[in-house]
């Protein structure tokens, strides 16, 4: 079975790299990073094809942690985010879902999405 | 040869379970434990009696630096050094008065954390650069305010207690000079001797000791 690839940045050098230890610790990864905010991500995603791009930071509500968030969400429609910080005890997950813009499609994600 | 046995003690699961496996990577080091509070890592150093804890300090129950205090109480020979996000110099010094052999941020590179935990387990001081400046700050402040001591009054010569009590009561070197008729580069000699018999840098230091000791 290929290996799922996942890019990771982050901002936090040691929990950077603890995440980095912890994801390769799966032998069903293919990690890619840490990168930093300021490298050229999209350039890494074209050339990596992840699957999930994980950020990690001190604060997870860090502004470049949030303007990368949306950016990936908007541009990379099949892209897992999963965003974490060290001051939250929690991750968030986002994606984003395309689908045909009828009336029954949009009743059947409201009654099926799991909340 | 014995590995170091460590015992983490952080309330940030996914960060505790990631620095597990960076030190678990090196050859002569074993994870005995993790702890998700302090009252925890307590119970589970005196259990475990680890050589090393990395201690955070912000966790529910007990923070770090109490645990810290306690298990240094019962277990003297463990070394405990603090890893934490929060660059704060009061919480550097309580750390260190508990008993802490290092304070570390958590912004440092993996490979430097170990370095510094080995130094620490040697006995020295493990202490992230940016806040090791602090530390030698307030080691001068100490000294500088311990310095003076009973023979303060005597130390200062009668015109120099003059000079400080009015620069006590705000006067500036022109008024000191006009009010005891001297020159102003007199005045300016005087406090020179002042600060420097007294340790202190600036006038409002030299002011603040004098009234805590009752020098003027």
């Amino acid at each position: 079975m290929p290996k799922r690839s996942v890019l990771l940045v982050s901002s936090e050098n040691l929990f950077g790299e603890s995440v980095e230890a912890l994801l390769r610790r799966s032998t069903e990864l293919q990690v890619f990073g840490p990168l930093k905010f300021e490298d050229d991500i999209p350039a890494e995603i074209a050339r990596r094809q992840p699957k999930v791009v994980v950020i990690a930071g001190e604060d997870e509500f860090n502004a470049a942690a949030i303007h990368l968030t949306a950016h990936l969400v908007e541009h990379y429609p099949d892209l897992v985010v999963i965003r974490v910080g060290l001051a939250q005890k929690v991750f968030r997950v986002f994606s984003m879902h395309t689908l045909p813009a009828r009336g029954s499609s949009l009743l059947e994600v409201i009654q099926n999405f799991s909340l | 040869m014995d590995k170091i046995r460590v015992l983490l003690a952080d309330d940030h699961a996914l960060f505790r379970e990631g620095l597990a496996g960076i030190i678990e990577n090196q050859p002569d080091m074993q994870v005995v434990g993790e702890a998700n509070d302090g009252l925890e890592a307590l119970v589970m150093a005196k259990e475990l009696k680890p050589d090393l804890i990395l201690m955070d300090v912000q966790m529910p129950t007990l923070d770090g630096l109490e645990a810290t205090l306690q298990i240094k109480q019962a277990l003297p020979e463990t070394t405990i050094v603090v890893l934490t996000v929060r660059d704060d110099s009061d919480q550097l010094f309580e750390a260190i008065k508990n008993g802490a052999q290092g304070y570390i941020l958590k912004d440092i590179r993996s490979h430097k954390l170990i370095e510094m935990l080995r130094s620490a387990l040697k006995g020295e001081a493990a202490i992230s650069p940016a806040l090791a400046g602090r530390v030698l700050s307030e080691f001068r402040r100490l000294s500088r305010s311990a310095a003076p001591s009973d023979g303060d009054q005597t130390l200062l010569t009668e015109r120099e207690q003059e000079v400080l009590k009015l620069v006590a009561e705000n006067a500036s070197d022109k008024e000191i000079a006009e009010a005891l008729t001297v020159s102003l580069n007199t005045v300016k000699t005087h406090m020179r001797n002042i600060l420097s018999k007294l340790h202190v840098g600036t006038r409002r230091e030299a002011t603040r000791l004098a009234r805590s000791k009752g020098l003027v």
